[in-house]
């Protein structure tokens, strides 16, 4: 993996993090819940070597 | 447990259903095997990492099946799933894994030549994962891939790829295309490795013809033919008439434009003294304005409004009720590889490459693909290899 | 002699000239008629009509008939009239020379004698040479007005199928049009005179037409053709 490939998977974990913490703070709307864990399922997954 | 952490419970929950409902089956997808059961012609199976270290390891390493003939001889290397969705080569190249004996000459066949677009998907577009090809003994499974490599192999795409080493703008998704990367680089992104690696064999076995098998649309002008270069040309010529006479299916010649560079037809030919010919047979799946993307439309081809277009003279290959199966695709490819031999080993007799024991086109068209594929429960372990 | 002799003698004479006549339209081939394989000498030359890989059939089958050529996809006048080895000119991009011809029998410098025009229209190709359709049309033109000049026997041949035909006014017709009006011989294959396109123009010019299944067949056609 070189290094341009490696900071692209920091930043996504960085990016799943912060949809993460948004959620966990998001105290009103449901919708907003919704898009943040929407948000992170392809990051997730790329996260896992999965897609 | 307060209102919003019920809430927040369930949503979690969903999500992670959602994932694993569509993770899993991706992920199985990307891990399962293909079992190879290698024929009587098989002398030695290495990795394409053999020509390049960089590529050991990863999904992009590969499996070259050799098939050394008693006497010496020309060298030609058959690739097959330059693009994983289009199955045509791959089950070609499987068939003469598995049935070939070379009596003369060298054959290095890569059934899986980008690896890692075959462990690619394209869920987005319908693309089943899977395609079955009935056999004497039962099913026999294999993977459909994507058109480009996973980006969990080489990541990120730049906005432009720029080809190495002609520096000519191709679109940012071709940096993942094995027929876009020749003749590749070996500290380059990681198909630009692959296809060096592959020139490497080339260059160092002294190849003499290189095969490369694919499918195109049938709205597409480049299809049912050879593309080929000025130096492949006149045996490219050959074979088409002759196929066209003596199998009686549709063939023509393409030349390799001088000006579309990273193509195996174009760049095999101009990096080294290897002969390019690259083979494409009709795939209906591809076509944009078909019905929905079944296994069924890719095995039979059988398209209502295919069919339609046809009518209107909008298809560049004649098409009717009967679709296009896929016995008369690998048929094609069969028949096409075998007569760039003949016809190659005609004009140069110390470098002739005999094979027997591959089926031709009315072989495949009477008995089906799987009538050719061996069972590997039944096989002697040593003998299966797995893609 | 008798009137009755007379008689008798100016019958058989009538006779006789109405025998001969019967033979001469039973036996005499008419003009422009298929199956008749016209007679062509070597040193042979083989350009294209549109840039299509239809000269690389006509130069595969011409191997394949043990026939010795030159080629050049994009000739000019001059080099025509420069006989075998085409003025020494080299393959460059977007020009493509081949030679052949057994210089022993026919040094360089020895007219051409026949030249065979492979129609086929291709943008891939013709841009390649960096022609446009009105431009490759025009050079055909040239060619062929020099070839009737220098009474050198002209052989079209069509072997692209319905693939090489197209509407009226498209490229493929177009070049049709610039060659085989004005061919000593026409061969072509049945899929590509599936309109009579190529009949009609053999009828009115009164040029030989031969219809082959496929290209293949046109291996035995040229080796009676250059015996």
């Amino acid at each position: 993996m070189g290094v341009i490939m490696l900071l692209y998977y920091v930043i996504t974990a960085f990016i799943a993090g912060l949809l993460l913490w948004n959620f966990a703070c998001e105290k009103k709307s449901v919708n907003d819940m919704i898009l943040y864990l929407l948000v992170l399922i392809p990051l997730v997954l790329r996260l896992l070597s999965v897609k | 447990m307060t209102r919003e952490r019920w809430i927040k419970s369930i949503l979690a929950v969903l999500a992670v259903l959602l994932m694993l409902a569509g993770g899993l089956p991706l992920a199985r997808h990307r891990h399962a095997q293909v079992p190879v059961v290698a024929g009587p012609g098989v002398t030695n199976v290495i990795k394409l990492s053999e020509f390049l270290p960089a590529l050991r390891g990863t999904m992009a390493d590969t499996n070259v099946y050799v098939l050394e003939g008693q006497e010496p001889g020309g060298k030609v290397l058959v690739m097959a799933n330059t693009h994983a969705n289009e199955p045509a080569g791959l089950l070609a190249a499987l068939i003469m894994i598995e049935n070939a004996v070379v009596e003369k000459g060298t054959l290095y066949m890569i059934p899986e030549f980008n690896a890692s677009a075959g462990r690619n998907t394209k869920p987005g577009d319908g693309y089943p994962l899977y395609f079955d090809i009935p056999t004497e003994w039962g099913h026999k499974r294999f993977r459909m891939g994507n058109r480009d490599a996973s980006p969990l192999e080489q990541w990120p795409d730049p906005d432009v790829y720029i080809h190495y080493p002609d520096r000519q703008s191709l679109s940012f998704n071709d940096v993942r295309n094995t027929n876009r990367t020749w003749p590749g680089r070996p500290d380059g992104p990681r198909m630009e490795q692959v296809t060096f690696a592959a020139m490497e064999l080339m260059r160092k076995n002294k190849v003499n013809i290189a095969i490369d098998m694919h499918g195109a649309e049938t709205m597409f002008p480049v299809t049912n033919c050879i593309v080929a270069p000025i130096k492949s040309s006149k045996i490219a010529t050959l074979v088409s008439m002759t196929v066209k006479a003596m199998e009686g299916f549709d063939n023509h010649v393409e030349p390799s434009p001088q000006n579309f560079r990273g193509l195996s037809h174009r760049e095999i030919g101009d990096f080294s003294d290897t002969l390019p010919f690259l083979l494409e047979a009709p795939i209906p799946f591809l076509d944009q304005p078909t019905g929905p993307k079944t296994t069924q439309l890719l095995l039979d081809g059988k398209d209502a409004f295919l069919l339609s277009l046809s009518k209107k003279k909008k298809l560049f290959v004649p098409y009717d009720e009967n679709g296009w199966p896929m016995e008369k695709r690998v048929g094609q490819h069969c028949s096409v590889t075998l007569e760039i031999l003949k016809q190659y080993s005609k004009k140069n007799p110390e470098t002739a490459v005999r094979v027997r024991g591959v089926p031709k086109y009315a072989d495949l068209v009477k008995n089906g693909v799987g009538h050719y594929f061996h069972d590997p429960s039944k096989a002697e372990k040593k003998s299966v290899f797995y893609e | 002699m008798s009137p009755l002799t007379k008689g008798v003698a100016a019958m058989k004479k009538t006779l006789f000239a109405l025998a001969t006549a019967a033979l001469v339209i039973v036996f005499a081939p008419p003009a422009g008629s298929q199956g008749q394989i016209s007679k062509a000498q070597l040193p042979v030359l083989t350009i294209s009509a549109g840039q299509s890989n239809d000269a690389n059939t006509v130069n595969a089958v011409l191997e394949e008939a043990g026939i010795l050529y030159d080629y050049c996809d994009v000739p000019t006048v001059e080099m025509l009239n420069a006989g075998v080895g085409l003025a020494g000119k080299k393959s460059a991009e977007g020009f493509h020379v081949e030679s052949y011809t057994d210089t022993a029998k026919y040094p360089k410098g020895t007219p051409y004698k026949t030249v065979i025009i492979a129609i086929g229209a291709s943008l891939k190709g013709m841009g390649a040479s960096g022609l446009t359709v009105d431009a490759e049309e025009a050079r055909v033109r040239k060619i062929i007005d020099a070839c009737k000049k220098k009474k050198i026997f002209l052989i079209a041949v069509h072997p692209g199928g319905e693939a090489g035909r197209g509407p009226s006014g498209s490229d493929n017709e177009r070049m049709i049009d610039a060659v085989a009006p004005f061919a000593d011989f026409l061969i072509v294959t049945k899929d590509s005179n599936k309109d009579g396109r190529f009949t009609k123009v053999a009828a009115l010019t009164k040029a030989p037409l031969i219809q082959v299944d496929y290209a293949l067949g046109m291996v035995d056609i040229l080796k009676k053709v250059f015996i």
